[in-house]
């Protein structure tokens, strides 16, 4: 019995790793690294877990959660509130409905479906803070910051394996 | 959810489906529900935000603390790799900053005699809140940082937040443990200043890029690159004569200010802390002054009549 309920604790805490690790993601990120100009372009770390693991395990990334995690992201970047709530919900939904296209498929599949997902995030996230700043904002940095994302993703993604065959063992 | 009976995960399976379902909707229309709540300005949400910021200020700043001391590590070793060249350089810049030293000394003292000969008024005094940079916002939309003082350390809205080198940022949002500061290249700081030995008025505006812009300069103003940029103290927000930036550009589209602060260094910052009210409010800050304040309310000749009396005595 107690050897049930260690087990089950166990499962749980294994269960809850994704959403720690994602909202740990939101924290670290805004740590400042005394690299030039690092903050501006920073890797979105949240965008890649939230893509990982709506793709592998969406029953540990629940909607709610990815809700969370943009309005977290959004109050310590000092954001619009909901912001990127918004861009977060859009990339689990265009996810969600891909998810068949990348299950069982080589890296490289998984790692193309992000680029096209993570620039339609960025361009949305762009839109939606110059419809609600009024202004132009230079796309220059979005368009850097979404290259870095695409082009580190598989370094994220080698970490987030790692979690996933933790999860499963 | 497999372990569960049959008959109940027939019943439970189309309410949860229905539920999912909904609750992306829901969520969706929740974020930009939001959004427009933020964009009108409600108190409520700007307190639930500065509520929650609050409480993971903590969490923030002891992260910071690790990454500080890496990259502090990181910029040793490099430096310990050119420390003859910089020991040179500092050696030069040194003789000649003593020269300017003197210059300085003797401006300051023929700056306070012909003071004392005008019965010049000084501005208000000023003190200082020393803050540690605990997070920087990350992305293109924003530039802004959290500082780990907050309400309880006398941060107010609207305060002016120098490095060692010029103005940072202000502050725009203020909680019971944290602050945010908005730097002044950010989209939406708007600095009042003072530009080249002419000191003509104008406001430096940001645009999330590096440099930052004037405008409403007078209409005769001759700029030239390498100017310096200083604080006009106009507004009440911030003290006079803050270095801001130098001019980089003179163009036709406009003037390009490069701020003098060192963003990559930005690591301990320091709040002024002005004894003069701002005439920027908050949504939560008691009402401040303004030059068309009712009688009973202290005028804005009053207040200063209060702190001229300080400065004299």
């Amino acid at each position: 019995m107690k050897t049930a309920f260690v087990q089950r604790m166990d499962l749980w805490a294994r269960h809850l790793m994704p959403a720690a690790l994602t909202l740990l993601l939101v924290l670290l990120s805004a740590v400042p690294l005394g690299i030039p100009g690092y903050a501006q372009v920073a890797p979105s770390l949240t965008l890649m877990s939230v893509f990982y693991w709506v793709v592998y395990r969406p029953d540990l990334m629940p909607a709610a959660l990815v809700f969370v995690t943009g309005l977290a992201e959004d109050l310590v970047n000092g954001y619009p509130l909901g912001l990127t709530a918004m861009v977060f919900l859009a990339v689990y939904g265009v996810t969600g409905t891909q998810r068949q296209t990348f299950v069982g498929k080589p890296f490289f599949i998984v790692w193309g479906g992000f680029v096209l997902i993570s620039f339609g995030a960025f361009a949305l996230g762009w839109i939606l803070m110059s419809v609600f700043s009024l202004a132009w904002i230079f796309p220059d940095t979005v368009m850097f910051r979404f290259a870095l994302t695409a082009a580190l993703f598989p370094a994220a993604a080698w970490i987030f394996v790692r979690v996933h065959r933790y999860l499963v063992r | 959810m497999g372990r569960r009976p049959a008959s109940f995960s027939r019943v439970a399976q189309p309410v949860r489906t229905l539920w999912q379902r909904f609750a992306f909707t829901a969520l969706v229309l929740a974020a930009f529900g939001l959004m427009l709540l933020g964009k009108a300005d409600i108190v409520m949400v700007k307190r639930l935000q500065v509520a929650a910021v609050d409480a993971m200020a903590p969490i923030i700043e002891a992260l910071s603390h690790p990454a500080a001391a890496i990259s502090k590590g990181v910029s040793t070793v490099v430096s310990l790799r050119d420390l003859h060249a910089e020991n040179e350089r500092l050696r030069e810049e040194n003789g000649r900053l003593k020269q300017w030293q003197h210059v300085a000394n003797l401006l300051e003292s023929e700056n306070k005699a012909l003071k004392r000969l005008t019965k010049h008024v000084g501005p208000p005094p000023a003190s200082f809140i020393s803050a540690r940079v605990i997070a920087e916002a990350g992305g293109a939309f924003v530039r802004s940082a959290l500082l780990n003082v907050g309400r309880r350390n006398g941060v107010r809205r609207g305060q002016a937040v120098i490095s060692e080198d010029g103005l940072a940022g202000t502050i725009v949002e203020v909680g019971e443990l944290h602050a945010r500061m908005l730097l002044v290249t950010d989209l939406n700081a708007q600095i009042p200043v003072l530009l080249g030995a002419a000191r003509d008025p104008g406001i430096m505006v940001g645009d999330n890029t590096n440099l930052a812009r004037v405008l409403y300069l007078p209409q005769n103003s001759v700029v030239s690159p390498g100017d310096l940029v200083i604080t006009s103290g106009h507004g009440g927000m911030m003290p006079a004569g803050i270095p801001v930036g130098t001019v980089s550009a003179v163009t036709e589209s406009g003037i390009r200010i490069k701020p003098v602060v060192d963003w990559t260094h930005l690591e301990f910052v320091r709040v002024v802390d002005y004894r003069m009210q701002g005439v920027i409010p908050g949504p939560m800050d008691p009402p401040p002054f303004t030059v068309l304040a009712p009688d009973p309310e202290p005028s804005l000749v009053e207040r200063l009549g209060v702190t001229r009396g300080k400065t004299e005595r």
